[in-house]
């Protein structure tokens, strides 16, 4: 992508969002650090009152597909349930995690794709339905990525932390479950 | 857009006191603790909220020292960065919230004597700019808010 005086603040942007997401962000750990290697165990360790991280990846990406309907002109889109929001899906098993991360991975991509179409005037314009503008949309997107990582890092030390108490239950798959497990 | 600088003391002020792009702002969320757990030891974490809270003050008077053309300042050891027990303390929490409330405050105050030139200048003693710095340390901000948040559980 060649940067110029035209499209300078939006590479700037995209720069932050995707250090924020895959890495070399200056506060710490990305989106993609924080979520590498992690079980489908860890990733469906519930607290009494957060998210799973299952969910709270369902939740960054759901974000990101909202930016990038607005930003392709869909206005009456809105994530207006928890299961929009969350995913109805707070255990997961291997492969359903992989799923979520593959899913956010690629609304990842497809944004970052739509932002090296747009110049700088674009961050100005109002998001469609909403008070703010895109510059307020994508820095809040690099902000809830971050926001959410800070707590993904903390459930999986806690999920160690509650491992004493583990019963040894697998988790059962809601998608994929074709009663063999996950042997294969 | 001339004024960059002026969205990004935007954003600052917003995450730390706002209506938050996010979720909730720094204030929102350590003005709704219960008072005892602000210093509570967690077997999981090796930071109290508090600490994490000392820890946004500190990096903020980092960038303050540094907007100073301070090319020395660093945050040397655990005591910079996290405060001292007394400090920390859950008898200590209304006067921490207080110097968050002044650093901040003395931060925007010295940000709002600037122009977008500042962006691209290098951070003394640093390698990176100061759109990095700045836009890093709300980013920062989030960060450990997602923690305090999980830490309040």
């Amino acid at each position: 992508m060649e940067v110029n005086e035209n499209n300078n603040l939006v590479q700037r942007i995209k720069i932050l969002l995707n250090a924020g997401f895959h890495g070399s962000a200056w506060h710490g750990p990305s989106v993609l650090e924080s979520v590498k290697n992690i079980t489908a165990k860890e990733a469906s360790f519930k607290s009494p009152t957060i998210h799973t991280v299952a969910e709270l990846i369902y939740h960054i990406t759901s974000w990101r597909i909202f930016t990038l309907k607005r930003i392709q002109g869909d206005n009456d889109y809105q994530i207006d349930n928890d299961k929009k929001d969350f995913g109805s899906a707070p255990k997961v098993d291997k492969f359903e995690l992989e799923t979520l991360l593959m899913e956010l991975s690629l609304s990842h991509n497809e944004l970052i794709k739509e932002l090296d179409t747009k110049e700088n005037d674009f961050l100005l314009e109002t998001v469609e339905g909403s008070e703010y503008d895109y510059y307020t949309l994508i820095h809040g997107i690099v902000h809830h990525d971050i926001y959410h990582t800070g707590q993904i890092i903390l459930l999986k030390k806690l999920c160690a932390a509650s491992a004493s108490d583990d019963t040894g239950d697998e988790i059962s798959s809601r998608y994929f479950d074709d009663g063999l497990g996950d042997s294969f | 857009m001339n004024k960059e600088l002026e969205k990004i003391i935007d954003n600052l002020e917003t995450v730390f006191r706002g209506d938050a792009w996010h979720g909730p702002s720094v204030l929102e969320i350590l003005n709704s603790l219960p008072h005892k757990v602000v210093d509570e030891k967690h077997g999981f974490s090796k930071r109290t909220i508090s600490q994490l809270v000392y820890h946004l003050v500190a990096w903020r008077k980092f960038i303050i020292e540094k907007l100073n053309d301070n090319i020395h300042y660093s945050l040397e050891n655990d005591e910079d960065n996290w405060g001292t027990t007394a400090m920390t303390s859950k008898e200590n929490w209304l006067q921490l919230i207080q110097l968050f409330k002044d650093t901040q405050k003395q931060l925007v105050d010295l940000l709002e004597e600037k122009n977008d030139d500042l962006l691209n200048k290098r951070v003394p003693g640093e390698h990176y700019d100061f759109y990095k710095l700045l836009t890093g340390m709300i980013q920062h901000d989030t960060y450990h808010l997602g923690m305090i948040w999980v830490l309040w559980e």
